[in-house]
């Protein structure tokens, strides 16, 4: 969500003119919604809007704002203004931009490839963009053409290295675990940057457990846990390949390090109380796998809320004449 | 062989699971025959398509026989279970059905009686996917397991006619929320009925799943037969027999639940056998895409009580599952070298994401062969062109159906005629031996017997079963490859009546018959 923020913050850089009246109204907008009244702020919104019926910039601009503020009340309204804006400007970068990231976010992959696709309409190149709809149309297994937008990012991005772990991931949720680990061995990782040298290890480690190299998988993992040592994931990613190892004292000791920075990892709860059993500490073992199934009550909760936000998202396409024979 | 298309969309989630097929040997001919489990049109007013029983005429072929039979229910159907729950000597036939099941007795002269309402066993008006019996008190007379899948009213679907968006898929709504439905488990009263003991057994101290895939184990090696259920999108149970009429769930604390992140998967098919030879029995379970086939192995032996260790990645079975979607699942000796090796019969749930996402609605199935302790290689590609074939497929079935001593699989697809997939003759240096039991004491067919076969130095033990895969029944007669070696130094089988009868140098290649307590 951050990215979105950066792209719609440069996207609304210069704020429209607007007429005596409808700035008027946006100022009564403004004082509306710091009173936390939604729905009268939004009928004012809507009146500063009907006076720039054709402006993509100012929907863009407001969508912007109103994600920035974190209100919920305002998210939806704030993607419908995103909506409207591509309808003002089909190709508008920002707000294809923001749509595909929510519609990758809930695995909407189809409807995030054609917008990012949009987006590059908008912004020829833009190496960012070109990643994402690669990790779109990887989710589709629509792996070739994944390979060749993954390759296009490398390229706009002048052989940037997070573009090029960008390719290798193509590669390995292709099953092709020996390129992903060719591409992956033409980057220096002692100079990529935090999140960027993260994921390197993380990509690498699984490659190559798949690739049946499970002694420097776990030197890999074990590399991460070092140089991230409040990385949760990365514990657990390594108390996971341990565990598949049959190492298990080895696999709690980074189940636990995992639990203790992140309470709310499931797969390591899980984790840990899985080694404890099979190590014969039932007690143990019972208690941690307890807390994993409470945290997947709540995931399951969360499941049934993007359930109801699909069916939300059906009823508004249906509303745009959207059938499912069209959709097929 | 058609599923109903009461939409032009398959917009019911009703008309994406089944259907179903059997092995049986209705007429006693020692020839294995078909039924298959058909869906329906509700939507339409004239004949219905129905389920359908052929003949094997011993020639490679076969002849629908149907009509003359009695089995042409016409109901939605999905799964099927085959068992002599009377003893009579003849298959009998229990098919699982959206709203009502149905048990036909054999009558013994190629016709069937629908004794569904004499027997208790019509499941009233629930939705049943996979079904299975087995023998669970051990007191001579086959008990039935049913799993249901959700309570689903075709008259009002719900969503937006039937429809939900699927992340961008457009797909029938279901099941994440709706109400699953508990499973049901029938005892065998020994007078032709049955008794619904689903809540006196403790399998209803569960929470309700979306049930849909079982199996009948003795998956503690207590002589005491458990049941496995593989859920959809819930834990998989697994219940232990504790040998006095009830059954406690034990899946999650002994590891055989969930993926090894500890996610519930899709669970469809399910089988289970001793894979590495430590007579302990492996589980095998098939998922939905973005998730693995679950091999669980079991390490009791060394852990000294139940416990599964979920493996799938270890086995080499986990990355290249992942982007497909199994319904029949087994383990079976695909080349009679002693090893037992994995089918998967592969197919995904929405028709709308072909074109979308490759694999797309139609998928190939998978061949893994048996490549060391607890590992496997995917061998699709060089094994024949039937396993080129691209489907929809769901219920797996496996058996011997020209006795030549080669496992031959029966695949069901959707909305297309199923395939039926024949193994070669067997090679010189694969021999094998299919032992058919017939009990005295214990059930007529024998489930739940163990058989012990050694030769060569080696040693087997498989249980009589003939569940396993997804709303499918195999092969009533054990099947087991010898490799090289032609010569069987014994066969020990445990009845569950706690009858042990050995046999002493049976013959190879051929198809034996042991009688409980006979030679």
């Amino acid at each position: 969500m951050i990215g979105a923020f950066l792209v719609l913050m440069c996207a609304a850089a210069a704020p429209p003119a607007l007429p005596p009246h409808a700035v008027a109204a946006l100022q009564e907008a403004e004082r509306l919604r710091a009173a936390k009244e939604w729905d009268k702020a939004l009928d004012a919104y809507a009146r500063v809007l009907a006076a720039a019926p054709g402006d993509a910039g100012l929907r863009v601009l407001l969508a912007g704002d109103f994600l920035r503020s974190g209100a919920p009340e305002l998210k939806g309204p704030a993607y419908a203004l995103l909506r409207e804006a591509t309808e003002i400007d089909a190709d508008h970068f920002a707000a294809n931009r923001v749509l595909a990231d929510w519609y990758c976010a809930r695995d909407f992959f189809r409807d995030a490839a054609d917008r990012y696709r949009r987006a590059l309409r908008g912004k020829p190149n833009d190496p960012d963009t070109l990643h994402n709809l690669a990790v779109a149309l990887v989710k589709l297994r629509q792996f070739e053409e994944a390979l060749r937008v993954a390759e296009e990012s490398v390229r706009w991005s002048g052989g940037g290295a997070r573009f090029r772990i960008g390719v290798a991931m193509v590669y390995a949720d292709w099953r092709k675990h020996d390129k992903a680990l060719d591409v992956l061995a033409s980057i220096d990782p002692a100079a990529l940057d935090g999140a960027a040298r993260t994921l390197f290890y993380q990509t690498r480690g699984e490659a190559r457990f798949l690739a049946g190299d499970a002694k420097n998988a776990i030197d890999d993992f074990t590399t991460l846990t070092r140089l991230e040592p409040k990385h949760a994931k990365g514990f657990q990613l390594l108390g996971l390949h341990l565990q598949r190892l049959d190492r298990f004292a080895e696999a709690e000791t980074a189940f636990r390090r995992a639990v203790v920075l992140d309470p709310a990892n499931e797969a390591a709860h899980f984790g840990l109380g899985t080694v404890c059993l099979r190590l014969g500490r039932n007690e143990e073992g019972v208690a941690a796998l307890a807390r994993a199934r409470e945290l997947a009550e709540k995931r399951t909760q969360a499941r049934l809320r993007d359930l109801r936000e699909m069916s939300a998202e059906l009823k508004e396409r249906q509303k745009r004449g959207w059938t499912p024979e069209r959709g097929r | 062989m058609t599923r109903g298309r009461p939409t032009p969309q398959q917009r019911l989630l009703l008309e994406v699971k089944g259907g179903g097929a059997a092995w049986i040997d209705y007429d006693g001919d020692g020839w294995l025959d078909i039924y298959l489990v058909n869906g329906n049109d509700p939507s339409r007013t004239g004949p219905q398509p129905r389920s359908r029983l052929f003949r094997n005429n011993r020639d490679g072929t076969f002849t629908d026989v149907t009509d003359a039979a009695g089995v042409g229910s016409d109901r939605y159907g999905f799964g099927v279970a085959v068992g002599d729950y009377d003893n009579d000597g003849g298959d009998d036939l229990y098919v699982t059905n959206y709203r009502g099941n149905l048990l036909y007795r054999n009558n013994g002269d190629g016709t069937f009686a629908d004794v569904t309402a004499r027997a208790g066993v019509g499941n009233n008006a629930r939705w049943s996917a996979s079904a299975t019996f087995g023998d669970v008190n051990n007191d001579g007379f086959l008990d039935l397991y049913v799993t249901n899948y959700l309570a689903f009213d075709i008259a009002a679907p719900p969503g937006e006619g039937g429809l939900c968006l699927f992340n961008d898929i457009i797909a029938p709504c279901g099941p994440i929320g709706l109400s699953p439905e508990p499973d049901t488990f029938y005892l065998n009263n020994g007078d032709g009925t049955f008794k619904d003991i689903s809540a006196a057994s403790g399998i209803r101290s569960v929470p309700s799943a979306y049930g849909l895939g079982v199996i009948m184990r003795d998956l503690d090696n207590d002589g005491w037969t458990d049941i496995y259920v593989a859920n959809d999108m819930f834990p998989n149970y697994l219940f232990r027999n504790k040998g006095d009429g009830t059954f406690e769930e034990i899946g999650l604390l002994c590891g055989a639940a969930l993926s090894d992140t500890g996610c519930e998967e899709a669970g469809m098919g399910v089988d289970a056998a001793d894979i590495d030879g430590d007579s302990w029995q492996e589980i095998l379970v098939g998922n939905y895409e973005n998730e693995t086939c679950a091999y669980y192995r079991n390490d009791a032996k060394d852990v000294g009580r139940c416990f599964f260790t979920h493996a799938s990645f270890q086995a080499g079975i986990g990355d290249a599952t992942y982007p497909f979607l199994t319904f029949g699942a087994k383990f079976f000796d695909a080349d009679n070298d002693g090893n037992l090796d994995i089918f998967l019969a592969n197919g995904h749930v929405h028709p709308n994401v072909e074109g979308v996402r490759r694999p797309g609605f139609v998928q190939r199935n998978l061949l893994f062969m048996h490549a060391g302790t607890h590992r496997f290689r995917e061998e699709s590609a060089t094994r024949g062109p039937g396993l080129g074939i691209v489907k929809a497929s769901r219920a797996a079935a496996f058996a011997d159906y020209d006795n030549n001593g080669t496992m031959d699989i029966l695949v069901i697809n959707v909305n297309e005629a199923p395939t039926l997939l024949r193994n070669g003759a067997p090679g010189p240096d694969a021999h094998w031996i299919a032992i058919q039991t017939v009990g005295r004491r214990s059930n007529r067919n024998g489930i739940g017997a163990v058989i012990t076969l050694e030769a060569g130095g080696k040693e087997w033990r498989r249980e009589v079963r003939r569940d396993g895969s997804y709303c499918a029944s195999n092969d009533p007669r054990t099947h087991f490859g010898l490799g090289a070696t032609s010569t069987i130094d014994r066969v020990t089988i445990e009845w569950p009546s706690g009858q042990l009868d050995v046999h002493e140098k049976p013959p190879a290649d051929r198809i034996v018959r042991f009688q409980e307590g006979g030679p």
